[in-house]
């Protein structure tokens, strides 16, 4: 090869080299860190995440035996909250604008649904999962998570107490005592509590399956999951 | 000219789509890659900052997993004696020394884990963003809970709501909820040293001591004199970063080197790409020449095609990167240790023009030989050639 040439060469094998090391970040790419530096402020989120359906297997399994398929589906209720806030007695919460549903399927039949609820117990938040025949009444309740003392996570998850609500629908009455077991006292606000979210749920569904209410179908992967603490 | 090396490209559709893959494929995985090695740097540098500790007093053990399990607020299996503290705090180079407790409460049977951090007034000085959104910032009773915001938020607790441990049998009350700060704090339970201790059988013991120095440039001479406190270790959290970022540093570079394996395949392909084409096209180009196109001009009309070819097929991997960056880094996440809140994958400006500038550059390398040979083609051939 000629000069020319080889000089042509180097330029070119330097041009490269400029390139490739600028494209990888040299120099000056170290990883230090101010360790003084005030940090920067956080962002402020009010709304409580999103309940998710932590383990749908046992609740299929006690509620709907032969069911093989679940589809998420979302019902949108933002646009009835006067009727909402008529129905639940009081403002609808922004939980109530929009409900999660599991629609449940055996052998592409539908066979009912799943809501799942979190409500505010004396102890900690009480998640549940309630399972409805096609019709909307109650099929059955399980709890997912509660940090009730003894003896009031006793009677919640009593047969007693759950077996209670299977049968009702949203024109029952739900008081404990009367159409419910009456709970022992230190267990009395977070049975009303539940006995309140079911009623709700109940009444969510109701003004969903009526006009105004939007259904979005959801991808099976979006049933959202949510890591606690 | 450009008219005519695009239909030239587009002669054979088929090599054209391969060549152009090659180049995507190569370009979206150094995108990724590059992004994702920032994107770690920054939240990792950031969630350092925010933990507001130079140094960190562990059990002896893996220091960097005690360190790492104490940032996440997870708990040790270990512990230290109290008077580790006190040594801590004689140490004249010591401005703050804030003892922690941790304690992890596994609630199998619902697949959650609480994580309770017990607590003293020292620790504020290590937390500047520490401020309660609603209720007290400090804890005025010894039942006292003060709840991280996703913690409080899950909970639906409010100050004044009880709040029941089921694993130990202790209820609490709840006296603040803090302002999300964007780190592992936000899913904590802080308690009471004291009570932490009581609580959870550790009476003198804690899990482990952050440390905030007086001034920082003295940190290897306070490390030497605190490694020498019995069954205690240092960890800096320099030296913390430096591990972490050295592994993932690790695994970037081997992954930098199979990208930069794709790119060479990729350049190969607009190489044999642009060969073949000359030799396909041997006939034409003399025809080029005869009607007065110029060496120079033939070997812009390649070296165009190869530009053509690489903006294209660099362009496509840029759309590639960011289409699939986010699953590339929840599988890349899972292996890193210590992963930072928040999206790690950063793809900004910056890194798309570097890419492309690349691509674009590697594009026209390729070219060189390829246009040469075309541009030293006669302007006639000579009599019998096929």
């Amino acid at each position: 090869m000629t000069t020319g040439r080889w000089t042509l060469l180097g330029v070119v094998a330097v041009g490269v080299a400029a390139v490739v090391g600028w494209s990888l970040g040299f120099p000056g790419r170290g990883h230090r860190v101010d360790l003084a530096a005030e940090p920067a402020a956080g962002t402020r989120i009010e709304s409580a995440p999103l309940c998710p359906w932590r383990n749908p297997a046992p609740d299929l399994a006690e509620f709907f035996p032969g069911a093989d398929e679940s589809r998420p589906e979302l019902l949108i209720l933002s646009g009835l909250r006067p009727e909402l806030a008529r129905r639940l007695g009081h403002t609808p919460s922004s939980d109530d604008n929009a409900v999660h549903v599991q629609r449940i399927h055996a052998s592409g039949r539908p066979v009912g649904l799943v809501v799942v609820r979190r409500v505010k117990g004396e102890s900690g938040a009480v998640e549940f999962v309630l399972a409805l025949e096609t019709n909307g009444v109650v099929r059955g309740l399980r709890y997912q998570r509660m940090r009730e003392p003894a003896e009031t996570e006793a009677f919640l998850v009593s047969a007693a107490w759950r077996s209670a609500f299977a049968g009702k629908g949203v024109h029952d009455a739900f008081v404990p005592g009367r159409d419910l077991p009456d709970p022992p006292a230190p267990a009395r606000v977070s049975a009303l509590a539940v006995a309140d979210g079911v009623r709700e749920l109940l009444v969510l569904l109701d003004v969903a399956a009526g006009p105004g209410a939007i259904r979005r179908p959801l991808a099976p992967a979006s049933n959202p999951a949510h890591p606690h603490p | 000219m450009l008219r005519f090396a695009c239909r030239n490209l587009f002669r054979r559709p088929i090599r054209l789509l391969l060549a152009g893959s090659g180049i995507a494929v190569s370009v979206a995985v150094w995108i990724v890659l590059s992004a994702f090695g920032d994107g770690y740097r920054q939240a990792l540098g950031g969630e350092l900052q925010r933990a507001g500790m130079q140094m960190m007093l562990v059990p002896l053990g893996c220091p960097y997993d005690a360190a790492a399990r104490v940032l996440q607020g997870r708990s040790l299996d270990i512990s230290l004696p109290a008077d580790a503290v006190d040594a801590v705090r004689a140490d004249p180079d010591v401005a703050v020394a804030a003892p922690l407790l941790m304690a992890a409460m596994p609630r199998p049977s619902e697949g959650r884990t609480d994580l309770w951090v017990g607590l003293d007034r020292s620790a504020l000085a290590l937390k500047p963003w520490w401020r309660a959104r609603r209720g007290r910032d400090w804890f005025d009773a010894t039942n006292g809970v003060i709840l991280g915001a996703e913690t409080a938020a899950i909970e639906l607790r409010e100050p004044g709501d009880a709040l029941h441990c089921p694993g130990i049998g202790a209820t609490f009350r709840v006296e603040g909820v803090l302002e999300r700060g964007g780190t592992a704090d936000d899913a904590l339970f802080f308690i009471p040293l004291a009570t932490a201790q009581r609580t959870f059988h550790q009476e003198g013991r804690v899990t482990a001591v952050a440390i905030r120095l007086r001034d920082p440039a003295r940190i290897r001479e306070v490390a030497a004199r605190l490694q020498r406190i019995p069954g205690a270790q240092v960890v800096t959290m320099t030296e913390m970063m430096g591990t972490f970022l050295n592994l993932v540093g690790t695994v970037r570079t081997l992954m930098l080197a199979l990208a930069v394996v794709a790119m060479s395949t990729g350049v190969l392909g607009i190489f044999n790409t642009l060969l073949a084409a000359v030799v396909e096209r041997t006939r034409e180009l003399c025809l080029l020449r005869a009607l007065g196109a110029s060496r120079g001009q033939v070997f812009g009309l390649m070296t165009l095609e190869a530009a053509m070819l690489g903006a294209g097929g660099a362009t496509a991997g840029v759309l590639l990167a960011f289409a699939v960056g986010h699953l590339v880094e929840s599988l890349v996440k899972s292996y890193v240790p210590l992963p930072p809140a928040g999206s790690l994958v950063q793809i900004g400006p910056g890194l798309v023009a570097r890419t492309l500038v690349l691509a674009a550059l590697a594009g026209w390398v390729a070219a060189l030989y390829p246009a040469w040979r075309a541009s030293r083609l006669p302007p006639a051939l000579p009599s019998g050639t096929p």
